[in-house]
């Protein structure tokens, strides 16, 4: 496929870098010949749920996450067998998402990372801790990660919430590796030094 | 955690040069990120009701529209007010959770369990209804927001008002016309390079490709600091 994704090169020169498809094995239709019905039911069950979740927990917002989602991949209608041919959709899928999503954060001045309302939160509690009190710093740390930069929240969001390595959240990110860990660096750093939960110890 | 999640695991691991101190750290960036995750009824809701936007860009069922889908409401509320309907509506809906069916019954349940006030300050979900039911395509979405140079929010919001109000858009819903696939980072450098759909309409002339491409091959240009050869 065609399909132009931004990397950057081992001399940290910008470079393209076409993703090719897998090659097909013998017996396996050709990108052109993939039933669109089969491809996308296959898309929706395999990867439309956990995209919901990457979304949801990167803006923030349940229903700002679904019509991202939904319009990135309606963009991408023409191309969902080629996508799901790449050797890694869910990377792919996931580049399209964060790349919507910078986008509308530099775009849409007034969108924020909203904070969930208290009812929401205890309706989490059986998945983030029975107390109060880890709640209340859940909550915490969740407005200081709203904080971040952008890129920066994103890196964390991908390493710490999909646990996706740093080669790939280069992959999702455009970007090299060593940028990816400068990110998650200083975002670390930021979020030590503005816990006040931490003391520091000699 | 949910089963179907097709990356990592969402568990820190211990990194390279990590402390306790910075382990404790990503544990609770991760229980923060978690605590925010929707729950399996609400992310398969989600999921459903994109599938029946997807099914119907992809031709393979009506276009469901906020009257159909109402209609549906009116039809399925009528069954839900008896538990025997309750299940079987549930069943048919499980059995296939892809279809105008499927999205009618989640109709049901988001008509009363969804807060659209938590959409972005100037986008409401009338606007939204009446963009997608308006049978708009993401590709009419890429010219009005060239049109206007505007995001792609805005460019829904504004449409869909236009729509509320009466009035009509200035492009016309187009099911037939192909989608484009764009990424929006080469949009948006080529549009806050200060670059028009005019522009990107000479540009794809001289390379004799099509528009999509142009503002690609454009972007890359312009990324790589050299000036697109706009006549």
């Amino acid at each position: 496929m065609t399909t132009w994704l931004k990397a950057t090169g081992p001399d940290s020169t910008p470079t393209r870098w076409v993703v090719e498809a897998p090659a097909p094995a013998p017996d396996a239709p050709d990108a052109d010949d993939v039933d669109p019905a089969r491809t996308l039911d296959d898309l929706v069950r395999t990867h439309l749920p956990g995209l919901i979740r990457y979304a949801t927990v990167l803006v923030g917002d349940q229903h700002t996450a679904a019509d991202l989602v939904q319009e990135v991949l309606l963009r991408a209608h023409q191309r969902w067998h080629r996508i799901t041919l790449t050797e890694r959709p869910d990377l792919y899928l996931r580049r399209m998402v964060t790349n919507e999503h910078l986008s509308w954060r530099r775009r849409w001045h007034v969108r924020m990372v909203r904070p969930t309302a208290d009812d929401a939160l205890v309706g989490h509690a059986g998945t983030a801790g029975d107390h109060a009190e880890d709640l209340a710093q859940e909550d915490a740390m969740w407005h200081r990660l709203a904080q971040l930069p952008a890129r920066q929240r994103t890196v964390l969001v991908l390493r710490y919430y999909e646990g996706l390595a740093d080669a790939e959240i280069a992959t999702v990110l455009g970007t090299s590796p060593a940028t990816v860990r400068s990110h998650a660096s200083r975002a670390l750093t930021t979020l030590r030094d503005t816990d006040t939960t931490f003391t520091e110890t000699p | 955690m949910t089963q179907d999640r097709p990356t990592g695991t969402p568990v820190p691991e211990p990194r390279p040069g990590g402390n306790a101190r910075q382990d404790d750290l990503a544990e609770r960036v991760t229980a923060a990120l978690r605590s925010r995750e929707p729950d399996a009824a609400g992310t398969a809701a989600t999921a459903r009701r994109i599938a029946a936007r997807l099914e119907a860009a992809d031709g393979r069922s009506e276009v469901v529209t906020p009257f159909a889908r109402r209609a549906g409401t009116i039809a399925v509320t009528g069954v839900v007010v008896s538990a025997l309907g309750v299940v079987g509506a549930g069943a048919a809906a499980a059995a296939n959770p892809y279809t105008e069916f499927a999205a009618a019954v989640d109709g049901v349940a988001h008509a009363v369990g969804v807060d659209w006030s938590s959409m972005p300050d100037g986008y409401t979900r009338e606007q939204y209804d009446a963009f997608w039911g308006a049978e708009y395509t993401a590709a009419d979405l890429e010219e009005l927001r060239d049109l206007w140079n505007v995001d792609s929010l805005e460019a829904k919001a504004r449409a869909g008002q236009m729509i509320l109000d009466g009035e009509t858009p200035p492009v016309a819903p187009d099911p037939t016309k192909e989608v484009p696939f764009l990424d929006p980072a080469d949009q948006e450098v080529f549009r806050e390079a200060g670059y028009t759909i005019e522009d990107a309409q000479q540009l794809a002339e001289l390379w004799q490709i099509d528009i999509y491409e142009a503002k690609a091959r454009a972007a890359d240009m312009l990324l790589d600091g050299e000036t697109p050869p706009v006549p």
